[in-house]
């Protein structure tokens, strides 16, 4: 467990996410105040890589729903 | 050279500062924008249309449901469940337009011209500062530019490795007691003040 916070916190759009809505607080003591480095978001940051908007640290891309797609 | 008073500067940078956090939401990094352009000149004209960008366009319902699916796959039910009750989570922060970094930019040079023009220091020069450093490239109109060139791929190297600049780490890191950006800053003025040194005395 790492004792810092993500250097990218405050140009991280998925970060703003995770502070305004309570219900995805695991995501934020578990990336950004917690293990940072293994976030996807960082890694691409940390690199000079283009990090999309819709990003998760886990590294899924949030997507629509397919219109008729399985519950 | 005169410079304002040290009052006056860091009343003005925490004006800067804090106008930023209210209007933008976002920390100040003045090399994050100068990143932030060259991203977007990139996907606008190398990459086009970012096809992972598109998804990003949802309603709040369709992003909370996105959310709540990968939210479910990375930690289970319970990691939603036990955080009742739901608040939906707000749109994505949409990435400020390159048009905005644009105009920090040209505010910058704004500003500076402005503070000139009052001062009546205005005299626009094309060389470096000092005789010793005039020297150094012998008064030359082709190795100015390229030293000039070659220290802001230094500056721009050095702050991506450190994830920031001085705006970055020195005010905004430091002012929140970060020890990453307060070690950043010791080493900036440390190097600064080094290489001043080294070049007065050798050169």
């Amino acid at each position: 467990m790492s004792d810092e916070e993500c250097p990218h916190m405050g140009s991280c759009e998925m970060y703003q996410l995770f502070s305004f809505a309570g219900t995805l607080a695991t995501w934020k003591i578990n990336y950004c105040t917690g293990e940072y480095a293994r976030c996807e978001r960082y890694k691409r940051a940390s690199s000079g890589r283009d990090v999309p908007v819709n990003l998760m640290p886990n590294g899924a891309l949030l997507k629509k729903k397919a219109a008729g797609a399985p519950e | 050279m005169s410079y304002w008073p040290w009052w006056a500067s860091g009343l003005a940078l925490a004006a800067v500062m804090v106008g930023n956090w209210l209007l933008l939401r976002q920390m100040m990094a003045v090399s994050g924008r100068y990143t932030a352009i060259v991203d977007g000149l990139r996907r606008r004209f190398v990459e086009r249309a970012h096809d992972d960008d598109a998804d990003a366009e949802m309603t709040p319902e369709e992003l909370a449901e996105a959310v709540r699916a990968v939210t479910v796959q990375e930690f289970g039910e319970q990691a939603i469940e036990a955080r009742q009750p739901a608040v939906p989570p707000p749109l994505l922060a949409p990435r400020s337009p390159t048009a905005v970094h644009t105009l920090f930019f040209g505010g910058l040079l704004l500003g500076g011209l402005v503070s000139s023009l009052l001062a009546g220091t205005w005299a626009p020069s094309m060389g470096l500062h000092g005789e010793r450093f005039a020297a150094l490239v012998r008064h030359s109109p082709l190795v100015t530019p390229l030293v000039l060139l070659f220290g802001g791929m230094c500056i721009g190297f050095g702050t991506r490795m450190s994830t920031g600049c001085t705006s970055g780490h020195a005010l905004c890191g430091v002012s929140r007691f970060r020890p990453a950006s307060i070690l950043a800053t010791c080493a900036f003025f440390a190097t600064g003040v080094g290489a001043s040194f080294i070049l007065e005395r050798l050169l």
